[in-house]
């Protein structure tokens, strides 16, 4: 489900104060702390999974990402948000398993002076997103997915990505164009 | 601005994003169909996948907590194993060491090779096939050990054979598991290592 902007910062913070709690119990072996995170999160988490690797493997690389994110526990730092921490995490899981699955690159739109040329052409009012998404490179995926469906500024897609703001609105940039060649094609 | 604005400058004008000189990218858009043309197909791409993605919700996710906790509790297990294999090896290789210390000086005893434990491999290198050739020394020189020495060899050994079978067990459910992985390599080499030292014990004799 989309969610605007204003209401997924608010829902974020709204979980921050309870994500202190159940992260250091988590931390420490509490498996009850640590399914309140999971529930807390899962929707959301697998909402990204779901954009990154489609929907067939979507419940497996949700899974995968809180099992990692599990035993990864004693390595957050307070000194930022859980939800970041954990969406970084997921984000590295989640490119890692798009880069394997086979065939991506064969699919992957590049970005060339032929793309550019076809945005001329009119843009179709409907899009096939998993097959649109799955034609790009997970890194330029990442990117249109974390800003037009998830809602992360340019900045905060660079944090998450681990890559400079210049860089993050370049993949943006390519990733759209790529779309938009993808669209034409159809 | 005279210049182009490079393409991310236009994407985050196309996104509404006041980090950039908007009053001057708009200026330039006015008289620049090219550009003015590319941060409209960049806004209607967005809007699109926007669209999308509204449309195309799909099914609500399904919560599997349960096959998460058993993951969990498996590797809790294999954790504790872990911990209790490796504090209980230190102590046994402490005592192993003192007991041997008390016998012997290494100095008296040089590490020649005999017919018991012939061309035993560094166990640095394959702790799994280390670990088969020291078994099998072990194996052939139990007769030199006295009884308190097998009891504390199978002390050692056998909280360690535990875990490891546990180990294996669970990274034959989860095969790309690299902490599994790493730690079954652990196991195999402190194993090779605890054998490795009644080898020598065994060689000293023979």
């Amino acid at each position: 489900m989309w969610i605007s902007r204003p209401e997924r910062v608010v829902a974020m913070t709204s979980h921050a104060s309870g994500d202190v709690d159940d992260v250091t119990r988590a931390a420490r072996g509490d498996a009850g702390a640590f399914e309140h995170i999971y529930r807390r999160y899962h929707p959301r988490i697998h909402g990204l999974a779901r954009r990154m690797v489609g929907p067939d493997d979507a419940d497996d690389a949700t899974q995968d990402i809180f099992f990692r994110a599990w035993t990864r526990l004693h390595s957050y730092r307070a000194d930022a948000a859980f939800s970041t921490w954990l969406y970084r995490l997921a984000l590295n899981v989640l490119i890692r398993r798009s880069a394997r699955v086979r065939g991506v690159a064969k699919l992957t739109v590049g970005v060339t002076d032929e793309n550019l040329v076809a945005v001329s052409q009119p843009l179709d009012a409907r899009l096939d997103l998993d097959s649109a998404l799955s034609a790009l490179s997970p890194d330029l995926r990442a990117a249109v997915v974390l800003h037009d469906i998830e809602g992360f500024s340019h900045e905060e897609i660079g944090k998450l990505l681990g890559i400079s703001l210049t860089a993050a609105r370049m993949r943006l940039y390519r990733a759209r164009l790529a779309l938009r060649a993808f669209g034409a094609r159809r | 601005m005279r210049i182009h604005p490079d393409s991310t400058q236009l994407v985050a004008y196309a996104d509404g994003d006041t980090s950039v000189d908007v009053n001057a990218i708009a200026a330039h858009l006015r008289v620049c169909a090219d550009c003015n043309e590319t941060v409209q197909t960049l806004s209607a791409v967005r809007d699109l996948v926007r669209d999308a993605a509204t449309n195309d919700r799909g099914q609500p996710p399904r919560e599997d907590w349960d096959s998460l906790a058993i993951a969990i509790r498996r590797r809790a297990r294999a954790r504790t194993a872990f911990t209790w294999t490796l504090g209980l090896a230190a102590a046994s290789l402490v005592a192993a060491a003192l007991w041997t210390s008390t016998r012997q000086s290494p100095l008296d005893q040089p590490r020649a090779t005999s017919v018991l434990a012939p061309n035993i491999p560094s166990v640095a290198g394959k702790p799994d096939t280390a670990v088969a050739l020291l078994s099998r020394a072990v194996a052939a020189g139990r007769s030199h050990l006295s009884a308190e020495e097998l009891h504390t060899l199978d002390a050692l050994v056998r909280p360690i054979d535990v875990a490891i079978r546990q180990t294996q067990a669970a990274l034959n459910s989860d095969p790309k598991d690299s902490f599994l992985r790493t730690h079954l390599a652990e196991l195999h080499r402190k194993r090779a290592s605890a054998l490795g030292d009644f080898v020598d014990l065994i060689r000293s004799r023979g």
